[in-house]
């Protein structure tokens, strides 16, 4: 078991700051998702008006991109709402109210 | 902390006087605990800008949420909606400061390709697909060399490889915001073109990954 922690890929340390770059699975379905971008795609807005009950639907384990398919194709695009899902779903996966 | 279900929290952070005062107070103890969780991705727990930067939120969240309380419709835990706004601002939060100091030159190197071709994409895929895998990625790296501009390569490399927010790449690269968006679907057309030339669609390529 690899029990190194990970790098937070940000510092505060501006001086040292370089972000590292995102593996080239995820690159090239961004990328790939940009070439199959249509009209019919999400927004970011209207991605973040439905990202609570898709992260939900993800931490039940259920099928999002059957449930969901548009807004899983804006997160493989989108680096920013994609991070937001990520953060969203640690809180409900490790957090109960 | 009372248990609430969703109309129990819309009732209580709209009724004023103590109930609001209580809800207040338990919403924001929920947003405390949670965002920990969501943020230690990004900034390590012992920084000293961690504790601060979720307090913080939790306050700004708390004012966004009762702002926001009409366009709450039920489709998730009344919670869920809360943490929601409280990490879309964080994040953003985050993304400015973490960015402020970032040039593009020292982010995109000019021979740089988009797709390091050093790594494996998947580590789980069999030999088979590893080696479809490895073609595919030196064809699409061949491809962004030979149809796409520097300045579109850059943009796209620092949006698609780092996450490098929109704004922050207009104002590296001195262009209205617009401007970029024109300059990344002109990237666009050009990739889907030239794929279409080599006989792949982006589905085959997605579906190979």
């Amino acid at each position: 078991m690899d029990t190194q922690e990970p790098t937070p890929p940000f510092s505060h340390d501006h001086s040292h700051f370089l972000p590292q770059p995102d593996p080239p699975k995820k690159v090239v379905r961004r990328l790939m998702r940009l070439v199959d971008w249509n009209e019919h795609d999400y927004s970011c807005d209207a991605a973040f008006d439905l990202l609570d009950e898709y992260t939900e639907m993800a931490a039940r384990g259920e099928d999002v991109s059957r449930l969901l398919p548009l807004l899983k194709r804006h997160l493989e695009l989108c680096p920013s709402c994609e991070d937001e899902y990520e953060a969203l779903l640690s809180i409900l996966k490790n957090h109960q109210d | 902390m009372t248990r609430r279900n969703n109309e129990q929290w819309i009732i209580d952070l709209r009724a004023g006087g103590d109930a609001q005062s209580a809800a207040l107070s338990d919403l924001r103890t929920a947003l405390m605990a949670g965002l920990p969780y969501a943020l230690s991705r990004w900034l390590s727990p012992g920084d000293p800008l961690f504790e601060p930067l979720i307090e913080e939120t939790a306050q700004d969240a708390l004012l966004k949420v009762l702002d926001n309380l009409n366009s709450f419709e039920g489709r998730s835990q009344f919670t869920t909606w809360a943490y929601k706004i409280a990490v879309n601002l964080a994040l953003s939060k985050l993304r400015r400061r973490q960015w402020q100091d970032v040039s593009l030159d020292e982010l995109v190197g000019e021979d740089a390709e988009m797709i390091n071709p050093g790594l494996d994409a998947d580590p789980t895929a069999g030999p088979a697909q590893l080696a479809e895998q490895r073609d595919l990625l030196a064809r699409v790296n061949r491809i962004i060399q030979e149809e796409l501009t520097e300045k579109q390569r850059t943009a796209l490399m620092a949006r698609l490889v780092y996450g490098m927010p929109a704004e922050r790449i207009s104002e590296e690269m001195r262009m209205e915001r617009n401007a970029l968006y024109k300059l990344l679907h002109d990237a666009r057309e050009n990739l889907k073109r030239r794929l279409e030339r080599e006989g792949l669609t982006a589905q085959d390529v997605l579906a190979a990954f």
